[in-house]
């Protein structure tokens, strides 16, 4: 439901940088997800296509990259990916654990044309 | 051959910079900011109606829903400032939409802001307003699986409030399964039980609120 509003978002920032940067016309753009977004990949693309339409983005394509939820053990500092409420430690059985990863919305890079 | 140029920028990176700057700003002025997150109708603002009522504090609202000034209007009943957001359709509230809103509010007057998010589970945890706590709502008659069906918001709160407990005798609703669930997404929640009009409930969450606020005014003042 909120795929609309990042891909708004992104394409701001998008933007700004392409005119900072003087870019040549996208083909590609990068991002990462973390799976704890609750974002839905086909619509996050689609809604990109659409809203993209008419700017400079127009005709250029979303590349998704979705990363894992990854939990850290607060009390010995082991790592480890599961899924939401995945907090009790494999290693200590600490349940004092943080995300340390799975939240990301991140344009990694953009390609361009040369 | 096409060229990579490389970014490494935050999409919400803006929103993110006005989250955090509503919160230096309430931390600044000792006011503690809550996001009030739950379904339509779990009974958010009917938490809210009772709470104030007897709460010895100095609140104001922001209300956030797709559309009309009910909600605004019912705080207001109860004697509270409330500034009404309509989103127009966006399923969830932002920290820009919550700037604006906190601009209408005398701050320097206040111990505690609450935001009653849009009703939805989903998007709304996903947006920093630069509140200090989120708020998890959730009632009876919406059934025990809610926190695993909707595990990041239930995450991400540190209470739960389980609101219409005076309907468990008529539901078919676990309880026990309820706050196991919530527990194992979140072992530090804070869990609640209330039913808001008989009032049970209300003391210890209205206790918390308190305690909230002291600690944050003096945090400011030291």
């Amino acid at each position: 439901m909120h795929e609309y509003s990042l891909v708004s978002h992104l394409l701001d920032l998008l933007q700004e940088l392409a005119e900072e940067g003087q870019w040549p016309p996208p083909i590609k753009v990068h991002l990462q997800v973390g799976t704890l977004r609750q974002v839905v990949p086909e619509i996050l693309t689609s809604c990109y296509a659409l809203c993209a339409e008419g700017t400079f983005f127009e005709g250029s394509s979303l590349e998704l990259e979705i990363l894992p939820a990854v939990w850290e053990c607060e009390t010995c500092g082991h790592q480890w990916e599961g899924e939401p409420g995945s907090r009790l430690c494999p290693l200590c059985g600490s349940l004092e654990s943080v995300l340390s990863g799975g939240e990301e919305l991140e344009i990694v890079s953009v390609e361009v044309l040369q | 051959m096409p060229k990579v140029v490389p970014v490494k920028r935050s999409i919400l990176e803006k929103d993110q910079r006005i989250a955090d700057g509503i919160r230096k700003d309430l931390a600044a002025r000792g006011v503690v900011m809550l996001n009030c997150i739950g379904s339509p109708g779990a009974g958010k603002t009917t938490l809210l109606e009772h709470t104030f009522s007897k709460l010895q504090l100095r609140v104001g609202v922001v209300e956030g829903d797709i559309a009309t000034e009910r909600d605004a209007e019912r705080i207001r009943r109860s004697g509270v400032p409330a500034v009404q957001i309509n989103t127009k359709g966006l399923c969830h509230l932002e920290a820009q939409l919550v700037q604006r809103a906190l601009k209408e509010l005398s701050l320097d007057d206040l111990d505690l802001v609450v935001v009653e998010n849009v009703g939805n589970l989903v998007c709304p945890a996903e947006f920093d307003l630069g509140e200090d706590r989120k708020i998890a709502i959730s009632s009876v008659p919406e059934g025990d699986d809610k926190p695993l069906k909707y595990p990041h918001l239930f995450t991400l709160s540190e209470v739960v409030i389980l609101t219409k407990t005076d309907l468990l005798p008529h539901i078919s609703f676990d309880k026990a399964r309820f706050w196991e669930d919530v527990k194992f997404l979140n072992p530090k929640t804070l869990c609640l039980e209330v039913c808001a009009p008989s009032g049970d409930g209300l003391n210890a969450w209205m206790e918390i609120l308190s305690e909230w606020c002291h600690a944050k005014r003096q945090k400011g003042s030291s």
